[in-house]
């Protein structure tokens, strides 16, 4: 845990995006998928994702439904939105080429990342 | 969208409260720690991870707290718009559902805004604009005053009377005279007549106050005897006749065959107060110690412009004084002559004015019937739908929602026909500038006013919100219960709505009948006016000014071989009967008087000497015209100019100054040098001359050979049966092939010049018939509308009585029975509208009052007819009711 990177600012939402891509998660769903996917590398405090949760619902990126879990809890599910699968396009997009500049600048990636 | 929108849309979920957003964090907290205690850590250990994991649960929820608040608020526009976008569909569905109700009020609205836009444009324009000079409001027109004498009050002025006046007046600070000037263009191919003015010098620069475009306008030296010929041209005349050449300034025309200095172009879009039609100006060089003599005559018309702080009142009461000083000062010439001030812009609209105003006070009337139609037909729709609406508010749907539909729905219908009328505006102010007769003054710079258009736009909007709001609220405000029971029959579908409706219904027909009167009696008065005898026969005869030019006609020698020459000639041409000559043309607008005696008689006083219009005619301008001869003889080929005068005189003249007397062989002394007198050798009948209306004024009739000038009209008699508007070219070119510097001006066949003067008449009456038509239509449909709603209504009623034993017959009579009451109010409340507006319309009425009973009566009996009309429709449904169904459909 020692190694984690704190999480920069405005990357959750993507990563929101992302986790519901494949289908509705309630928000225990989504923090489980991020720690999943990453090993932990990035180190989530899980209670920011709801504020973030419900700040693209406003934005009518994602929508949410009460549901029953899968052992039998009321639970809240997100689902991605048209909108928001058209913004998780453009906003993954833009994260590539944003990493591969910064990459690039640093000089961690050689230049064969020309676009 | 939903097919209700009563409902609100679903969008993405209402916004949570407190109690979710805490069991969404616990449902976590709890599932972490599940999680964590399966990988074995205790629970207490779990709980501990859980929460550290998550952070801080107070500021999580601040932050879901925070977005739910947004949301909220972002939900509430969203769904206004979605709202207000469904109100739209569902209005459009409506429409759809309901074409002709639609088209009924945007066609209503249209026409009433269209025929507004456009008459007030005019009227704008021709009464109430000021005129486009300097200070418009400081100029006036100066008249003699001769109505001691039984003269009209605004009698054209001598010289000499008008510079005592202007000079002598402090109020008048400059002041100049007009007359007509219409010389033929000699030169540059073909001779042709301009219309013009001659001036005094200060006409343009000091009274007036407009500027030329190039060049000069005149100074004073071009204004006296024996000064240089010198001519302002119009911009129009200048651009046609001299090529828009820019040198054109000090150039030469040959007018009358005599060179003019053009000395400046007046700007594009001049048209002078008096002769608007003028395309050049000249100046008359008058000799002010020749004029001193003719103090008495009357040849001129005036523009002045008051002192500045000088209102007309002010200056009226100076000239009132100077006036008086005038008669003493010249017992002779000015005995019982005042004089008169208008303000310029009052004279030059005084003939239109009446007709303007009624014009206008009946399409006020139009679009005030034109509302109520609207609001009646909205409020009949609305007790219509009130079953449909109390359902779907007892259903649960959104008395707002319901009010903002109807709302939307309203203002939708005005918006389009504001729109359409706006296109309807624009379109009748163009076809009223082509219908109106030429002569209305100001009438050629009418423009669609944008203010108005944007004012009636307004309007049209606030009655759609206003129409909308009304049945809307009555709907919404109900008792919910109390309605679906009763079906509406308390609502506007009830007693009270229904008595509301029929007031409206009944003031329509009421407004109506004041404007179908209007129309009426104007309609019978043009009918009058065309069958009007006009003392001759205009049919058949073609009519031409002509003006021999003194450089080639130097003499009354030179002129009267001339005249003759012309008429053997015209003569001679196939298909003409006969050829005479007058130099003043009934309805041409021209005429010259003279004071005159009886000779033998006592002398009158000075000043009450009575006067007569001179026509100088040649021996076959009676047969050529039709001039009828009522006693004695015409002049003849035998009255030659070294013979007796000879003189026949109008029936007027012989019933003021001959009663009970044969007036043949008794002689007039009209002042002639050398104590020549004429001796009355006929009489013959009154005409129509200065108008087609009455026109009783003494004339006398003299030899042309005796009396010649070198201006004056030929009148061409065409065979029986032959249009001589054919005789056109011939005419024409019989003219020029005697001398190429003549031409024949203003030809035209003399039913056309009857037909100009009762152009004005045609004009309104033409209006008024269209807004009656229109106002008719409007009222039938608002007859039609409540009828057959109160049927739908009453559909239950009517069904109890048909099967209670009521025959089919009589439910219809009923009905229509119904109708013909309510007109019948309506028309009782007309009657009586019309009969105080009637006076204004009496000046404008001929052969007819302005309380014909035939008209009165005509229109009443019409209205009522077209109510039991419009109710037919309606009474035939209520006869077919089936009582079964209507029963049963409860």
């Amino acid at each position: 845990m020692t190694d984690s990177l704190n999480l920069l600012k405005g990357t959750v939402d993507v990563l929101i995006l992302r986790a519901l891509e494949n289908g509705p998660r309630h928000g225990y769903g989504v923090a489980e998928w991020i720690e999943g996917v990453t090993d932990g590398t990035l180190l989530l405090e899980e209670g920011t994702l709801y504020p973030a949760l419900h700040r693209l619902q406003r934005k009518r990126l994602v929508e949410g439904e009460w549901g029953v879990s899968d052992n039998n809890r009321r639970a809240k599910f997100y689902r991605l939105t048209d909108a928001g699968r058209r913004r998780l396009e453009r906003d993954t997009a833009d994260w590539a080429r944003y990493a591969r500049a910064v990459g690039q600048a640093l000089g961690v990636e050689g230049r064969s990342g020309t676009p | 969208m939903t097919g209700d929108p009563g409902r609100e849309p679903p969008l993405v979920g209402p916004p949570d409260d407190d109690v979710e957003l805490d069991s969404e964090i616990r449902f976590h907290l709890e599932r972490k720690v599940e999680a964590l205690m399966a990988r074995g850590l205790s629970r207490q250990e779990a709980e501990r991870e859980a929460a550290r994991r998550f952070g801080d649960v107070e500021e999580v929820r601040m932050g879901m707290q925070r977005e739910a608040r947004l949301r909220r608020r972002d939900t509430k526009v969203r769904s206004w718009f979605d709202a207000r976008r469904q109100d739209v569909s569902f209005a459009v569905r409506q429409w759809r559902r309901n074409p002709g109700f639609a088209l009924v009020v945007v066609a209503t609205l249209a026409l009433g805004i269209g025929a507004n836009t456009a008459i007030f444009s005019v009227v704008d324009h021709v009464l109430l604009r000021p005129l486009p000079y300097p200070e418009p409001q400081q100029l006036g027109v100066l008249w003699s005053d001769v109505t001691e004498r039984g003269g009209p009050a605004d009698e054209w002025l001598s010289y000499a009377n008008f510079v005592d006046v202007r000079d002598g007046t402090p109020g008048i600070a400059e002041g100049a005279l007009w007359a007509g000037f219409n010389p033929t263009l000699t030169e540059r191919g073909e001779a042709t007549a301009v219309p013009g003015s001659i001036v005094t010098e200060s006409m343009f620069s000091r009274v007036l106050r407009v500027e030329p475009a190039m060049g000069r306008t005149f100074t004073p030296d071009d204004d006296v005897p024996g000064g240089p010929n010198v001519v302002l041209v119009s911009h129009d005349f200048w651009t046609e006749v001299l090529g828009a050449d820019p040198e054109a300034v000090g150039t030469t025309l040959l007018l009358n065959d005599v060179p003019y200095e053009v000395v400046g172009v007046m700007p594009a879009g001049f048209r002078p107060p008096f002769r608007p039609d003028a395309r050049l100006w000249s100046t008359p060089q008058l000799d002010p110690a020749v004029q001193a003599d003719g103090r008495g005559g009357f040849s001129w018309r005036s523009v002045v412009r008051l002192a500045p702080g000088v209102d007309l009142d002010e200056a009226r009461v100076q000239v009132a004084s100077l006036a008086t000083r005038l008669e003493s000062d010249y017992p002779e010439a000015n005995t019982d002559m005042g004089f008169t001030l208008n303000g310029l812009r009052e004279d030059m609209v005084a003939a239109s004015s009446t007709g303007l105003w009624v014009v206008l006070g009946s399409v006020v009337l139009l679009l005030v019937v034109a509302c109520v139609n609207v609001a009646n037909l909205l409020l009949a729709r609305a007790s219509a739908r009130t079953a449909e609406l109390s359902v779907r508010s007892a259903l649960g749907a959104d008395r707002r929602r319901l009010v903002s539909q109807l709302v939307v729905e309203s203002v939708g219908l005005a918006l389009v026909g504001g729109i359409l009328g706006v296109v309807a505006g624009v379109a009748g102010t163009r076809a009223l500038v082509a219908l109106a007769p030429e002569g209305t003054p100001r009438i050629e710079a009418v423009t669609v006013d944008l203010r108005i258009l944007a004012v009636t736009f307004l309007v049209t909007v606030g009655a759609g919100v206003l129409f909308g709001l009304v049945p809307a609220l009555q709907v919404s405000g109900r008792d919910l219960q109390s309605s679906l029971r009763e079906e509406g029959r308390d609502g506007m579908g009830g007693r009270r709505g229904l008595r509301v409706r029929n007031a409206l219904v009944a003031a329509q027909v009421a407004l109506a009948l004041v404007v179908l009167v209007g129309a009426g009696l104007l309609t019978r008065s043009f009918a009058n006016l065309r069958t009007a005898d006009m003392g001759f026969t205009p049919e058949g005869a073609l009519t031409f000014f002509v003006n021999l030019p003194q450089s080639r006609y130097p003499d009354n020698d030179a002129i009267r071989p001339a005249i003759r020459e012309i008429e053997t000639r015209l003569a001679a041409l196939p298909g003409v009967e006969s050829v005479g000559t007058i130099n003043s043309l009934p309805l041409s607008g021209l005429d010259g008087d003279s004071n005159f005696m009886v000779d033998g008689r006592v002398p009158p006083a000075l000043g009450q000497e009575p006067a007569a219009w001179i026509r100088r005619v040649t021996p076959n301008y009676a047969e050529a015209m039709g001039l009828r001869l009522v006693s004695g003889r015409f002049i003849e080929e035998r009255d030659e100019s070294d013979g007796a005068l000879v003189a026949l005189i109008n029936e007027t003249l012989t019933e003021r100054h001959f009663p009970g007397e044969n007036p043949v062989g008794q002689r007039l002394d009209f002042g002639a040098p050398g104590g020549n007198l004429w001796e009355i050798v006929g009489v013959v009948a009154d005409i129509r001359h200065f108008s087609v209306r009455d026109d009783r004024r003494e004339a006398v009739y003299m030899a042309f050979e005796q009396v010649p000038v070198r201006s004056t009209f030929v009148v061409a008699r065409a065979a029986a049966e032959r249009d001589p508007a054919l005789l056109v070219p011939e005419v024409r070119r019989a003219v020029t092939d005697l001398d190429a510097s003549l031409a024949a001006q203003r030809i035209a066949p003399m039913t056309e010049v009857v037909a100009d003067a009762l152009a004005p008449d045609r004009f309104l009456t033409t209006l008024l018939g269209l807004f009656a038509g229109v106002t008719l239509v409007l009222a039938v449909v608002g007859l039609y509308g409540v009828i057959s709603v109160s049927v739908g209504a009453r559909l239950r009623e009517l069904g109890v009585r048909m099967a209670l034993g009521a025959e089919a017959g009589s439910i219809g009579g009923l009905v229509v029975r119904r109708a013909v009451v309510l007109a019948g109010v309506g028309v009782a409340v007309g009657v009586g509208l019309a009969l105080v507006g009637a006076p204004v319309v009496a000046s404008l009425l001929y052969g007819v009052r302005a309380t014909d009973p035939v008209t009165f009566v005509g229109v009443a009996v019409l209205l009522v007819a077209v109510a039991a009309g419009a109710a037919a429709v309606p009474a035939w449904r209520a006869a077919r009711v089936d009582p079964v169904r209507v029963l049963r459909a409860d």
